[in-house]
């Protein structure tokens, strides 16, 4: 869910180099019976290698029951850095991402997004006991001292300062655990990250020095709160197939066995995405 | 260290990606040097085409080189499989690097010597190979050893790639557990092993050619 900005700007660059391909290969792929090769990230709960090498996570099971529906049976894993996903896609060297890709206007404009599959809210990871009472957004702009850490290229800067939090009280670190450790050793008083994956972060890392800031308050912006959508990401020219995908993606989301489906990977209704659709997020 | 210990297959697997792509790599690179190195001395035709690789190549990150090779070329219609394009990119990278090596020691061979293998009428080609090289590679082996210890430190970026080499699987592990010291702290111990190996491996390289070079000429 991070973007590292750099490589956004060289993703940029590869877009103008690569030549448009010829209409929709990924549905004669599918059908030829060639694995299609799916990009994906340690994106947990999403996406995630286990000990064994095997992939697993919501999005991985999930796109398994889409293309079994579909008919399309072979796929192959290729994990790789969160940045390389969207250029690797561009560059044909993957045919789908799976990895909680977040929705935004910008990655759309790159890539072509299937429905919404999740919608997670933000929250903060505080020292245990939440010392410093940080509950919302206004709790961290009380308190000028009060310092904000979030992941390099995050989203979550952007909504902290819509919420009126000043630049000053926030600081990027590269990643989730460098998040951690900032938290459990002082350098910042809350670190702003997604919420299920901060679960599943704190969970793993069975670190009883560390919680979620409960209750937190979702920020609102605009009358609307802020959720972020994520789904699978397609090139723009894989229409056909991207059209297919779809229709028995929502015949899945709809039905209850989904539920059954990511409950391991703690995703409940709540994480459901209701009605939002893709066209209208990429509408920004 | 338990953790650590549940993900040995994955950091074992990552150790043989780091391994084979440090050693194609190194391969490139060396011959790549050489070649580059000798013909940096020929003709301007020659010369001048392998002044602008060196320069390019030395002169750009190994990060971008690796992006374009990867990302880039496939859509002019080139697709290199990842494991070609790390070893490919490294060795170019390193190839311009061992070039500037090889060069600098064949320019401060002592001239004295070549008039000598002419006086004596040793073709180019005997020159080189009985004269030149068997001395001028002793002064280049501890340099050569020092780029193949950076290109094995270099090899950790070819997770870019979408190649799961030891520093990509333990950072994954990293991600999913937090364990953070003990997965740097095995990142740590094994390239220091793997670096020992090749400095060690250089100087018992060194040793024997200069042995070999000093026993022939007491032969003779």
């Amino acid at each position: 869910m991070t973007v590292f900005k750099p490589l956004c700007a060289m993703a940029l660059a590869t877009a103008i180099f690569t030549l448009p391909a010829a209409a929709d290969e990924l549905s004669d792929k599918a059908k030829s019976g060639a694995a299609l090769a799916v990009g994906t990230a340690n994106e947990a709960p999403f996406s995630s290698i286990g000990p064994d090498g095997a992939l697993k996570g919501s999005d991985i099971v999930l796109l398994n029951a889409v293309l079994d529906a579909m008919g399309v049976s072979g796929t192959e894993g290729v994990l790789t850095e969160f940045g390389a996903l969207i250029p690797g896609l561009k560059a044909n060297r993957f045919d789908i991402i799976a990895a909680g890709l977040y929705i935004s206007p910008d990655r759309c404009k790159q890539v072509a997004f299937a429905e919404p599959i999740f919608a997670i809210g933000n929250t903060f990871i505080v020292p245990a006991g939440n010392p410093k009472n940080l509950h919302s957004y206004a709790d961290l702009e009380a308190d000028p001292s009060l310092k904000a850490g979030h992941t390099m290229g995050s989203r979550l800067r952007g909504e902290a300062l819509e919420m009126g939090v000043p630049e000053s009280q926030l600081v990027a670190l590269p990643d989730g655990p460098a998040l951690i450790a900032a938290v459990k050793s002082g350098r910042v008083d809350a670190a702003l990250y997604p919420a299920l994956s901060a679960q599943t972060l704190i969970d793993a890392s069975k670190d009883t020095a560390i919680e979620r800031a409960d209750p937190f308050e979702t920020p609102v912006i605009n009358g609307k709160p802020r959720v972020s959508y994520g789904s699978f990401a397609f090139r723009p020219e894989d229409k056909e197939f991207l059209t297919t995908f779809n229709a028995e993606l929502k015949k899945i989301l709809a039905s209850p066995e989904y539920l059954e489906m990511v409950r391991p990977f703690g995703l409940t209704a709540a994480e459901l995405p209701g009605k939002v659709t893709t066209a209208e997020l990429c509408g920004g | 260290m338990d953790t650590i210990w549940n993900y040995r297959w994955l950091l074992l697997q990552g150790l043989g990606v780091t391994v084979q792509v440090t050693v194609l790599a190194g391969l490139l690179a060396l011959a790549l040097g050489i070649a580059t190195g000798l013909a940096r001395r020929g003709p301007p035709l020659i010369a001048w085409p392998v002044h602008i690789y060196v320069e390019v190549f030395r002169g750009t990150s190994a990060l971008v080189q690796l992006f374009v090779l990867f990302f880039v070329l496939p859509g002019m219609g080139l697709r290199l499989d990842p494991m070609t394009c790390g070893v490919v990119g490294l060795g170019l990278c390193y190839g311009a690097y061992c070039s500037e090596v090889v060069r600098g020691a064949l320019n401060n061979f002592p001239r004295a010597q070549r008039e000598a293998a002419v006086a004596l009428n040793l073709t180019g080609t005997q020159t080189l190979t009985r004269v030149v090289l068997p001395q001028a590679l002793l002064v280049m082996l501890p340099q050569l050893g020092n780029l193949m210890v950076e290109l094995l430190k270099a090899s950790s970026l070819v997770s870019l790639i979408t190649l799961a080499d030891l520093t990509f699987q333990a950072r994954s592990i990293m991600r999913l557990t937090l364990h953070t010291v003990e997965a740097m702290s095995v990142l740590l111990v094994a390239y220091f092993v793997l670096a020992q190996l090749i400095s060690f491996g250089a100087r018992a390289l060194e040793a024997r050619l200069g042995g070999a070079w000093r026993g022939r000429t007491e032969e003779r």
